[in-house]
């Protein structure tokens, strides 16, 4: 195994500890932010225009550590007020939730290639600094397939909650 | 706030829309497309869905792209949102369909697929500062290497204003566009 590709293993490696680490952690504190915002109307309708605006913030800075929160609060903030108006199904802020952690997993790969430091990032500027076209091409097709494998993880986990809670909901 | 970050706003605001609208008109044709029957709804809602991770890899074409000198900004919303506006015009088109062409229940679920695709397509900013010529990133590289840090603090607070106002335009259009389409509100307004 040539050093390039050994150094492409542990990129993608560093890549996905500190993908399952971030948005382990993004998850937890979004979701709970969004609970919390989605409890009154009010509060809920001007919680999600401040993290709107927080969001676009952090996405323009291209912040790794704040964008995947925040999109997965605004986006749990809508689920929670959905479900509170439609009876409380909360099957509606699940899903919801769910889509602010897959587009918070896209969010965090896409900012990936911005970071020059470490990781995935690291190895594709690297590639781009020695006009190595293979190396960006192999690092862009491993966040690519990163992206794919936690994105289908996470259809999986959906389904599996709302069927689990649509059958103890039946039950 | 100098006049130059306002031209500069300016030009990446119309890059920025035209390349949403081309997103959004070829997206909503492909969404109706695709919900002719039930099956075909159900495969583009799997296929898009799976085509939307390619967003990722965004950046990346356009650091392999930087020599051709093409807007990044505005490439990166087309390519960031067409897979979403698609996706979620399918999803909107199918739930209006299903509930006899009340076209008011597609608008939010299309505005949604816009803002997203938006919001995805921000952190290319970089990138768009390596090799763009004109608009904020041009302007942000060009205060970087000038060492003008009070200009970089107004460019990036332009661009983050500039993506609020731009996202909170097409939710409000979204809510708009159903409010006035729903035969049930026009009903009780005109009684």
């Amino acid at each position: 195994m040539d050093s390039q590709s050994s150094l492409l293993i542990n990129s993608i490696f560093s890549t996905t500890i500190w993908a399952v680490v971030l948005l382990g952690i993004s998850s937890i504190l979004g979701a709970a932010l969004g609970w919390l915002c989605g409890q009154n109307f009010v509060l809920a309708a001007v919680s999600q225009r401040v993290i709107q605006f927080l969001a676009c913030w952090a996405s323009v800075m291209a912040s790794q550590t704040f964008c995947p929160v925040l999109v997965i609060a605004l986006f749990t903030t809508i689920g929670v007020q959905r479900a509170k108006q439609n009876g409380n199904q909360w099957h509606f802020a699940i899903s919801n939730a769910f889509l602010g952690i897959r587009l918070g997993l896209i969010l965090f790969f896409t900012i990936t290639q911005s970071r020059a430091s470490a990781g995935l990032g690291g190895f594709i500027f690297n590639a781009y600094n020695n006009s190595d076209t293979a190396g960006m091409v192999w690092g862009a097709l491993s966040i690519l397939i990163l992206a794919i494998l936690f994105d289908q993880m996470l259809n999986i986990l959906e389904k599996y909650i709302v069927n689990s809670m649509s059958r103890s909901l039946s039950a | 706030m100098d006049k130059s970050l306002l031209g500069s706003l300016w030009v990446t605001l119309i890059q920025t829309t035209i390349a949403l609208c081309l997103s959004t008109a070829i997206g909503l044709l492909v969404g109706w497309a695709y919900t002719k029957t039930h099956q075909s709804t159900e495969i583009s809602k799997k296929v898009f869905r799976f085509l939307s991770c390619f967003a990722v890899i965004v950046p990346t074409i356009l650091l392999l792209s930087i020599n051709f000198k093409i807007p990044a900004l505005a490439t990166a919303v087309f390519l960031c949102s067409f897979c979403f506006i698609t996706l979620y015009a399918t999803i909107g088109i199918q739930s209006a369909k299903q509930n006899q062409n009340q076209w008011y229940l597609a608008f939010p679920s299309i505005s949604l697929g816009m803002r997203i695709g938006l919001l995805l397509s921000w952190p290319t900013l970089q990138v768009d500062s390596m090799n763009s010529q004109t608009g904020v990133g041009f302007f942000l590289w060009d205060s970087y290497n000038s060492g003008n840090s009070e200009s970089i603090v107004f460019g990036l607070l332009g661009v983050m204003t500039l993506a609020f106002l731009l996202d909170q335009l097409i939710d409000i259009s979204g809510i708009l566009l159903s409010r006035t389409l729903n035969p049930r509100r026009n009903e009780n307004t005109s009684s």
